[in-house]
């Protein structure tokens, strides 16, 4: 007797950002990432840039040095973090004889 | 064939692939000669892995009066890789976040993984009596896990350097034996009993964030963690009421720790022994 499996599965998924104690009473309960505001985690982007915050080149010396309130930190939202994809498929035969 | 003996075979195929992404400011396209007036300076940071895995299973049985006698094997393939990578976005818009991510513009470390198992076995279970039977028998395994060095530290390593991790490490147990029993007591009543020994094969951790001289020396100096388990136990059935009480007495040996000193490495810390007795029902 012979048998077939296909077995497949895919899975997305969008992380929350961690927040500490300190960023919850700053920046309340319901704080996360930026996305799906693209301008917004560039200007943050560009801000650290220009004041080495993040050791990465400038590039956008226009935005300045301030962060829009209430961010004080580059690492107060990226854009977007996730386990964004993972993708698995199983084939497989079983071949039984008496 | 007759109706003594039967046969199974198995073959299959597994593909795994998955990616962690961060979208961070820290690490810019500008950085790695990317740069330009469309290129953004948010950059997708990976870890991502990609595993395809062959393998096949086969086993013959044979009944003899009392005996019901089986062997087997299994035996896999698995090519497996790891690497860290970092993606560009344009200023005008961000890559889908759901959507794998291809094109890297660097790959700050990538590593490739070979992992080979073969494992035999056989066993015979004896039903002395209408109320005892006894089982026992033996598996064989080894696991050969190879690493290669691609990328470490956003560059090709120089081969032979330290940083051109490169190497086997086998974890293997020609001998690693299971006997058991259970009695009748009632149709509704059963004691069991079993000693098993057993290993467990060296994943990816010996080479993770290693260096050739830190594999060498964890290969060196390091043994699979193994264990002994004895138990006893009584199954009980009335009605709706289903309970087990068994106790277990397990042996570990060769346990082992990572530790995160100047890098990481593993260290063997010794045996561990673990008593318990489980009493539960539902």
């Amino acid at each position: 007797m012979l048998s077939g499996f296909h077995d497949w599965s895919e899975r997305r998924e969008t992380d929350y950002q961690d927040l500490s104690l300190e960023m919850i009473d700053r920046l309340g309960y319901k704080w996360d990432n930026f996305a799906p505001t693209w301008t917004l985690a560039q200007q943050v982007a560009d801000i650290a840039n220009n004041r080495g915050d993040t050791g990465a080149p400038v590039t956008n010396a226009a935005a300045g040095t301030i962060y829009p309130a209430p961010i004080v930190s580059a690492d107060d939202a990226y854009y977007d973090a996730s386990w964004a994809t993972r993708r698995s498929r199983l084939p497989a035969c079983l071949m039984t004889g008496m | 064939m007759t109706s003594d003996l039967s046969v199974s075979a198995t073959a299959y195929l597994h593909e795994n692939e998955g990616q962690g992404i961060w979208f961070t400011p820290y690490v810019s396209p500008f950085s790695f000669g990317q740069g330009g007036p469309n290129v953004s300076p948010i950059s997708v940071r990976t870890t991502e892995y990609d595993m395809n895995r062959a393998g096949a299973l086969g086993s013959a049985t044979w009944i003899l009066g009392d005996h019901t006698i089986e062997g087997g094997f299994w035996y896999e393939y698995n090519d497996f890789n790891q690497d860290r990578r970092f993606y560009a976005n344009t200023r005008a818009a961000p890559r889908p976040t759901l959507e794998f991510m291809r094109n890297p513009f660097a790959t700050q470390w990538s590593y490739a993984y070979d992992f080979e198992t073969t494992m035999f076995y056989i066993q015979d279970r004896w039903d002395v009596t209408d109320a005892l039977t006894v089982s026992g028998g033996f598996k064989s395994v080894t696991v050969d896990m190879a690493v290669d060095t691609n990328i470490a530290g956003f560059v090709a390593p120089t081969s032979g350097s330290n940083a051109d991790l490169d190497g086997t490490i086998t974890s293997e147990d020609n001998f690693l034996p299971q006997i058991g029993f259970t009695y009748e007591l009632a149709d509704n009543s059963e004691i069991f009993g079993g000693y098993t020994e057993n290993m467990r094969a060296f994943t990816l951790a010996p080479a993770a964030s290693q260096t050739q001289s830190g594999f060498d020396f964890i290969k060196e100096n390091t043994d699979p963690e193994s264990s002994k388990t004895t138990e006893v136990g009584w199954r009980y059935r009335n009605g709706p009421f289903q309970g087990v009480a068994a106790a277990y007495y397990v042996k570990f040996e060769d346990r082992l720790l990572g530790l995160l000193r100047a890098r990481a490495s593993s260290a063997t810390v010794g045996d561990q022994e673990r008593r318990k007795r489980d009493d539960q029902g539902r």
